[in-house]
């Protein structure tokens, strides 16, 4: 029979054993924190790295004209939106989020806006495309007075 | 010189649907993109930027996608991705 071996979440190996005390305790906390940062550090180095490869290939995520290069560029982007979104909830979890408050942050935004970026489609990207061509546009004034006329209504 | 901007009509249909504050937030961004447009970050001249505003716990990101047309000193905005997260 096989054995299927698992690797722990990094922060659970900060986890304080049971039966730790007060000192054990805070001591775990530190060092905690510590790795947590280290995480978030690597998240948004490599959130840098997968952008420039996209924009080194003349952002091929948004390319709709090479289908399964956006869709490869596009699966990296979802794994590193996975990956880090779960790092967040366990620095929460371990209630770490305070002290990391500005990584903390930054990462929540670069994750914010790549699902933003990854909730268009191919098809959206390449029929706006074709509306701005045709010229089937508003300008940003009128959007601008809509917006005022809302707003004193 | 400054460029005029245009959104595609499926983009302003999903700008209609943004809060107020992130349709503020994304005005403040293509004020800035459309006074000083960077330099594309493909040979089509497409480039993309994006807006966060939080509210009531909750965050909004908008992330859009632009192309400047330098002849015409335009720039048209192509489509609008919109995602909320809760804090």
């Amino acid at each position: 029979m096989t054995e299927v071996v698992t690797t722990p979440p990094l922060l659970d190996l900060f986890a304080p054993p049971a039966n730790a005390d007060a000192n054990d305790r805070a001591a775990t906390d530190e060092a905690l924190g510590e790795r947590a940062e280290h995480l978030l550090d690597f998240a948004l180095a490599e959130h840098e790295r997968i952008k420039a490869l996209d924009v080194g290939m003349g952002r091929i995520a948004l390319n709709y004209e090479d289908p399964r290069g956006a869709a490869a560029m596009r699966r990296m982007y979802q794994q590193w939106a996975d990956q880090s979104d779960g790092l967040l909830r366990r620095v929460k979890q371990h209630g770490l989020h305070g002290r990391l408050g500005a990584k903390f942050d930054a990462l929540q935004n670069a994750v914010g806006f790549t699902l933003a970026m990854l909730s268009l489609t191919l098809e959206s990207l390449r029929s706006g495309a074709e509306q701005v061509r045709r010229g089937e546009t508003v300008s940003i004034e009128e959007v601008r007075r809509e917006l005022r006329a809302r707003s004193r209504g | 010189v400054s460029y005029a901007l245009d959104l595609a009509v499926d983009v302003r249909r999903v700008f209609a649907t943004l809060p107020i504050e992130l349709q503020e937030a994304v005005l403040d961004e293509v004020d800035r993109i459309t006074a000083w447009p960077p330099a594309p970050d493909s040979e089509d001249g497409r480039d993309s930027s994006e807006a966060v505003a939080e509210l009531a716990g909750v965050r909004h990101y908008a992330f859009f996608v632009y192309v400047r047309d330098t002849r015409a000193r335009l720039v048209g905005v192509e489509s609008m991705g919109y995602l909320t997260k809760e804090l």
